[in-house]
């Protein structure tokens, strides 16, 4: 019979992961693994439930210059964060998105992290943002940035011993602001077809000219990716509305998509400057 | 000892094994058919149920996550004999065809309600949109929400 371990505190779970790390299926959520489990692609003998660390885990706080999130905080909870909606407005409008009623109930961000789908859909935002997993273990604590954090599909950083307790990003700044838009086939319940994030910084009086600039592009590569030619030119020189199409094909040079029953490869990757332009043009038409 | 938690206001402690899923636990061992398994995958919403106040596909919850909570099934709806209102307009309003994603949608809709009281219709279709529905359309389904909000 599989076994069901139910710790009390952080501290429980971080030890039963010292001791049998390799064996135990972490689960919160669990909409990814029941869906694996039950079709057969993932066997699980032992699971780590950490259904009852919610006092300890779920959270949405600024702290240090951080938005902090809780790694038990669920898809609806940042839809209820006035903190989420003003410091990460594209983590935010991915959660409006994010699957359905149900699957927001109970699918957690740290769980979207550790599934580390290409196509999961508070990545993009999160690493516009500047976002890092805080990685702890009986041993230690350590943050990567998710940059670091992803190698490929469910490929990430993290090792057998840790658990991602938090989720962090820098404050928005005045003058910041993100957003993420994504094409999908329906209107609930979709996979993301392709998607693009931003997280840009506007120079104070000239609306049209920008301080800094994350692109991050998703389900376009094995991991979620930043685009860095995209992000040189928008902050060196001014940017008009016309010039964002063009911008966003700079942007569409980091895709390396795959055709999959969603799409073809060529078609996601002309979705990148489209995409892109959606955004943008909403920045730029803000200010 | 098994895990404890409220189910339709009744306090029930369960033996099954911490993976086992909520719409199996209830179909199977507790004789509760009123959530329906469609796709067992969180796609069709034939299975929601409410947890603490909040709709979950059940097919998605292990029973081992469930200690301590309030599980409402559409069983438990209706008091002392008296439909809830949801439940009396979806009645009124013929929004039930072959009504297998019924129970679900109801339960959609009551979290909805409870958290938003004058959803718009927009908002009402976002509030079920994890629930599919194959014979009606929507569109009596959506009128029987409004005509419970009055």
């Amino acid at each position: 019979m599989t076994e069901f371990l139910n710790p009390r505190t952080l501290e429980e779970a971080l030890d039963a992961l010292a001791a049998d790390g390799d064996d135990l299926r972490v689960v919160s959520g669990a909409t990814d693994v029941v869906v694996w489990v039950r079709d057969g692609r993932m066997g699980v003998s032992r699971y780590l439930n950490l259904s009852y660390l919610g006092g300890e885990l779920r959270f949405i706080r600024e702290e240090d210059g951080f938005i902090e999130i809780g790694a038990l905080t669920t898809l609806t909870d940042l839809l209820r964060s006035d903190l989420i909606r003003r410091h990460g407005l594209a983590l935010w409008e991915a959660a409006a998105l994010f699957g359905s009623v149900q699957i927001r109930n109970r699918a957690t961000v740290a769980g979207n992290l550790g599934t580390a789908s290409p196509a999961g859909d508070t990545l993009p935002p999160l690493l516009a943002l500047g976002a890092q997993a805080v990685l702890e273990s009986s041993s230690g604590v350590r943050d990567v940035s998710l940059e670091k954090y992803m190698f490929g599909p469910g490929q990430t950083a993290r090792s057998s011993d840790e658990l991602i307790t938090t989720v962090r990003f820098p404050v928005m700044k005045e003058r910041e602001t993100s957003f993420y838009r994504r094409l999908d086939l329906r209107d609930a319940l979709a996979i993301s077809v392709a998607g693009v994030a931003a997280r840009v910084g506007r120079t104070p009086g000239r609306s049209e000219t920008f301080t800094s600039a994350r692109v991050a592009l998703g389900a376009v590569a094995p991991t979620v990716r930043r685009a860095p030619a995209a992000e040189s030119a928008l902050t060196e020189g001014p940017v008009k509305p016309d010039d964002l199409m063009e911008i966003g094909r700079l942007a569409a040079q980091s895709a390396q998509p795959i055709d999959d029953v969603r799409a073809s490869a060529e078609y996601r990757k002309a979705l990148i400057p489209g995409l892109f332009y959606q955004g943008m043009y909403d920045v730029l038409m803000e200010s | 000892m098994g895990y404890r938690f409220m189910l339709n206001g009744r306090p029930v402690e369960s033996d099954a094994p911490g993976d086992r899923t909520l719409l199996d636990h209830l179909r199977e061992d507790l004789g509760l058919t009123g959530a329906k398994e469609g796709c067992a995958e969180g796609e069709c919403g034939a299975c929601s149920v409410l947890v603490d106040g909040e709709v979950v596909d059940a097919c998605l919850v292990f029973v081992g996550q469930l200690e301590g909570t309030e599980v409402l099934t559409i069983e438990g709806l209706a008091r002392d004999g008296r439909l809830d209102p949801l439940q009396e307009s979806f009645v009124r309003e013929g929004a039930v065809q072959c009504g297998a994603c019924i129970p679900g949608v109801i339960l959609a809709a009551k979290a909805l309600l409870a958290n938003n009281p004058a959803p718009s219709r927009k908002e009402i279709r976002e509030g079920i949109a994890g629930n599919l529905c194959r014979c009606t359309g929507y569109t009596k389904i959506v009128n029987a929400i409004e005509r419970a909000m009055m």
